[in-house]
């Protein structure tokens, strides 16, 4: 993004937030902050554990191996979004692959320090001093306790009396990348916050460890550590400043892409299976080219345009020669190449009319408008609806000679169902033009496809649309589709579901984001907050 | 080295020897009672979708089988130690979250808690009864499941608790291994013999790093509140058992039941390295997947590798298509959901339903076959467990009343005979938490959110 457009949109989320902060009415821990800044702490004190996807991202940059996913046991976040979720342990299986993989990766790591010593001209003692003023500190992300150094330094100690200085290296890089100081990112905190009873600061080094895996998913790099150690990582400004440097790297490309595929579960595109009945065309190529499109779409919506309306709103695409006959659009597009090309802007603006959210988003051999319309509720505009009561018959019985639309014409007669069906089958059957592959298509079953839609709003009027272009159009319109992405972020900052005490801050946060608003200006907006850098002492919330 | 406390302590919990351990101690008090009782296990299986009652129940006053349990029923050894415990429900209450009838019955079952919320998402709200029984016995469970589904590779966005009716913790799943070939390779694979002495140097060093490793988990614990503490009481548990691993290879031990005359006959498929698909979206091995998983659990508890399992068989609200039933289609939404009266509704449902369930009862028959195989102390191994098979609801039009719920085997004693079926009417199902934790020999006067209910009744 350019860089005045994101000063610019910063600058703007700072003064709303100032003006929500003078609010004479707050509630009393937040008048009691001294920088009007009216979010509460984020949350506990806790340990998060790497997730499997970024242990991986860790032990790249780290030791410069990749290790594969596979090695790993599929694992459950109970945020949906694979930073560093509050939930993860380590069981006894996960112990013993951390333990394997400490021991494939030792070798290099001590090779490594082994050769650095060597061309310093380093004996023992100095070679284990730097390996622990340099690897050990990286990999803990932070100088090592007394407790920890002791501990280690006996270890090395000892192993080079019996395996030399090889072995002790070796030993003690297994025992590095075992400790919780490498495989958890600690949120403890030290001193307590001066201004607001009950609640901790974190340290500068969990400062930067927080800051750089929400916005690069991995460990942080040299400059920011060394900020945490002379301590220029401690006000807002300072998170903000190494923010903005972050925000421009790479690494914060493919973050942002992460967090856009987890919100939107695309990231599960992958394993899709269709019905190869329904659906005869679906095959690896096209998921693989629906995957690259997807990529490619959300670096440029997200990262380059940089906002909700581009992802939900903008018609460019990327599509190999596959996908474009999949979209039924000429394109220039060949085999080996997505270059960006417009698709037509009235059938495929955003990311909802795009095959691979389709394909996600839709049935084992049908498109599935209820699920779709629950997803759209659920997880874009956090209005989920209820569950269904009991005793309701649970499945629409397939019918041939219908269309999918007409199979649930009872959720309209029948005012019972009508209660929750109307605003989940308003979204549903207004993205009835794309079929469970995404594909659009004008009939079904030999009768024509109603694909109008009514998106129903939180006071029951609904907004009639046509079409997933149009359906886009009106999320962009709508503060809830904002909002509700703020939690989607907090959730992914944080790596804890908001409780209803972090309502304040998800309020904030919100007040000066739409649609139209740099999603980094939202995220330095953030990380500036007390949700952000202080924790409570308590684990039980107050 | 400051770990030293860690091997008297995991001495002192009982793992590995403990039997014999104790068996000194009682003689050296005088004690001279001429056997040591074999150890209770406890076995967990979970079924998802439902049962088809009409076909499941024995007719009052008839045999005592039915169409989808005569597979289960038809061995009298089996038979005998069977009960049969009708009028189980679980409350209708998502406790707030977007759970419905499969996550409330299935996240409770054997939680006994009421739903968490997190993010209105629903998650179990404590450590399900398996591993309050391991860690009260001081075990790792074996925790397995098969998840691959065509239909739903994974449970749709928001409902991971789906992953895994079992809980170290509230919201906090133990999670299972789905690869058979994983589980074989951690418990049973063969050793090269007494390590070389260069190799004997490396094992010393992996202790020793697991000793420095386990003193930092416990120094940063010292600066955590209780919760945080907990889940890194269960990191260092694990740190324990590597450890004991490590031990185990230093005798010689490849494994723990490397010599085991009991493992399993064939080594299962290394699905993972060789065809993952089979394990996330390809449903085609799922019955052999079925089987290797229950000779892992068969030879786990046969060779005393561990006291506690638990199979998953398929997400909550599992969408598989049983081909290997000669159906092709998800039966959740086509079989399940249409089972809508205890009597069925159209034949051809009820038929698909029967074959999907009797299935599942061939699978438990098979199991408790193979554990009252093995002689063990007086008995068999199926005399000294607890195996129970449930189910996250009691009919597939989600109806959460009369869950079936199926004891097999004595419990060392802690279960009376079997051969019956049990029908004193409803009772809520936090009763059947504290059946289990009484049968297993730890008492409790109730489970989960009902800490006074009492056990089933008429048991």
């Amino acid at each position: 993004m350019p860089r005045a457009h994101l000063a610019a949109a910063f600058a703007s989320a700072l003064v709303a937030a100032g003006a929500a902060g003078c609010q004479t009415d707050a509630p009393a821990a937040s008048a009691s902050t001294s920088d009007g800044d009216p979010s509460v702490p984020g949350g506990a004190r806790r340990m998060r554990r790497l997730s499997v996807p970024e242990y991986i991202r860790v032990v790249s940059d780290l030791v410069g191996v990749k290790v594969s996913p596979d090695r790993f046991l599929p694992e459950s976040s109970d945020t949906g979004y694979e930073n560093g979720p509050d939930n993860l342990t380590v069981q006894a299986d996960q112990a013993a692959t951390f333990e394997q993989l400490a021991g494939e990766l030792a070798k290099p790591a001590a090779a490594a320090q082994l050769a650095q010593c060597a061309q310093a001209g380093q004996d023992v003692t100095a070679c284990k001093q730097a390996f622990f003023d340099g690897f050990a500190t990286r990999a803990f992300r932070r100088p090592l306790t007394s407790g920890e150094a002791n501990r280690l330094g006996a270890l090395f100690d000892s192993a080079a009396g019996v395996a030399g200085l090889s072995g002790a290296l070796e030993t003690t890089s297994l025992a590095i990348l075992q400790s919780p100081g490498f495989l958890y990112r600690e949120e403890i905190g030290g001193a307590p916050a001066d201004d607001a009873p009950g609640a901790v600061r974190l340290a500068p080094y969990e400062l930067a460890s927080e800051l750089s895996f929400l916005l690069t998913g991995t460990m942080p790099d040299d400059a920011l550590l060394a900020a945490a150690g002379s301590g220029s990582l401690a006000t807002p400004a300072d998170l903000r400043r190494e923010a903005a440097r972050l925000l421009a790297t790479p690494a914060a490309r493919a973050q942002r892409r992460l967090l856009i595929d987890d919100w939107l579960a695309t990231s599960r595109l992958a394993s899709v299976v269709k019905d190869p009945a329904a659906y005869p065309g679906f095959d690896g190529a096209l998921q693989g080219a629906m995957r690259s499109e997807l990529d490619l779409f959300y670096d440029f919506a997200v990262s380059d345009r940089g906002t909700l309306a581009d992802l939900f709103g903008d018609s460019t695409s990327f599509v190999d020669a596959r996908l474009a006959r999949h979209y039924g659009s000429a394109g220039g597009a060949t085999d080996a190449d997505f270059p960006p090309i417009a698709l037509d802007p009235g059938t495929r603006s955003g990311v909802l009319t795009r095959g691979g959210f389709l394909t996600v988003h839709s049935g084992y051999g049908d498109s599935n408008p209820i699920e779709r319309g629950v997803f759209v509720l659920s997880a874009l505009l956090c209005t989920p609806p209820r569950p269904p009561p009991p005793d309701i018959p649970r499945t629409v019985p397939p019918d041939d000679t219908r269309t999918t639309r007409d199979r649930y014409a009872a959720h309209a007669s029948n005012p019972f169902c009508q209660g929750c069906h109307a605003a989940i089958d308003g979204v549903g059957f207004g993205l009835e033009q794309f079929d469970g592959v995404g594909a659009t298509r004008t009939q079904e079953n030999g009768y024509p496809v109603d694909t109008s839609g009514l998106l129903v709003d939180g006071d029951g009027t609904g907004a009639p649309f046509v079409g997933g272009s149009q359906l886009g159009a009106l999320l962009v319109a709508s503060p809830r589709l904002s909002q509700c992405f703020v939690r989607q972020v907090y959730r992914f900052a944080l790596g804890v579901a908001e409780s209803p005490a972090d309502q304040p801050t998800i309020d904030d946060l919100s007040g000066g984001f739409t649609a139209q608003s740099a999603i980094d200006a939202l995220l330095l907006d953030l990380v500036g907050r007390r949700a952000f850098l202080e924790r409570w002492t308590q684990e039980a919330q107050p | 080295m400051s770990a030293r406390g860690i091997h008297r302590r995991a001495l002192l919990t009982g793992l590995g020897g403990s039997v014999a351990t104790m068996a000194i101690a009682r003689s050296l008090l005088g004690d001279f009672r001429p056997r040591v009782r074999p150890p209770r296990r406890l076995i967990l299986l979970m079924q998802n979708n439902g049962t088809q009652q009409g076909a499941f129940w024995p007719s009052p006053g008839g045999p005592f089988t039915s169409p989808i349990l005569a597979p289960l029923l038809s061995d009298p050894g089996v038979a005998s130690k069977t009960t049969l415990v009708r009028g189980v429900f679980v409350p209708h209450d998502a406790n707030g979250t977007n759970g419905n009838e499969h996550d409330i019955g299935f996240a409770r079952m054997f939680t006994g808690a009421k739903l968490m919320s997190v993010g209105n998402q629903p998650w179990g709200g404590a450590a399900s009864v398996d591993q309050v029984v391991a860690r009260a016995w001081g075990v790792d469970s074996l925790a397995l499941a098969i998840l691959a589904s065509a239909v739903e590779p994974q449970p749709k966005p928001g409902f991971d608790h789906r992953r895994s009716f079992s809980y170290v913790g509230p919201a906090q799943h133990k999670l299972p291994t789905l690869d058979p070939f994983e589980a074989y390779a951690r418990l049973f694979s063969d050793g090269s013999g007494p390590p070389d002495a260069a190799a004997r140097q490396q094992l010393l060093l992996r202790r020793s790093a697991l000793d420095a490793v386990a003193g930092n988990l416990q120094e940063v614990q010292s600066r955590l509140g209780p919760a945080e503490r907990a889940k890194l009481d269960v990191h260092l548990t694990s740190v324990r058992q590597l450890e004991q691993g490590l031990a185990r290879s230093l005798d010689g031990q490849a494994s723990p039941g490397a010599t085991c005359a009991r493992k399993p006959g064939v080594v299962p498929t290394d699905y993972r390295d060789t065809a993952p698909q089979l394990l996330l979206n390809d449903e085609s091995a799922i019955p052999q997947l079925v089987t290797s998983m229950l000779d892992l659990i068969a030879s786990a508890i046969g060779c005393g590798i561990t006291r506690v399992a638990t199979l998953q068989l398929g997400y909550c609200g599992g969408k598989w298509k049983f081909a290997w039933e000669g159906m092709g289609f998800d039966y959740h939404g086509n079989v399940a959901h249409r089972d809508t009266s205890d009597a069925g509704s159209s034949p051809q449902n009820t038929m698909c339903a029967v074959a999907a369930n009797r299935y599942f009862a061939t699978q438990v028959a098979y199991l408790a076959r193979k554990l009252d195989a093995m002689p063990d102390g007086d008995g068999t191994v199926l005399d000294n467990t607890l195996l129970v098979w449930a189910n996250e609801f009691g009919r597939g039009d989600h109806s959460l009343n009369n869950v079936p719920i199926v004891l097999v085997g004595k419990a060392g004693g802690g279960l009376p005979d079997g051969g019956r079926l049990v029908d004193v009417g409803p009772q809520t199902f936090q009763r059947l938490g504290c059946t289990v934790l009484r049968a297993v020999g730890l008492g409790a006067d109730g489970f989960g959110d009902e800490p006074a209910c009492g056990p089933l009744q008429g048991i």
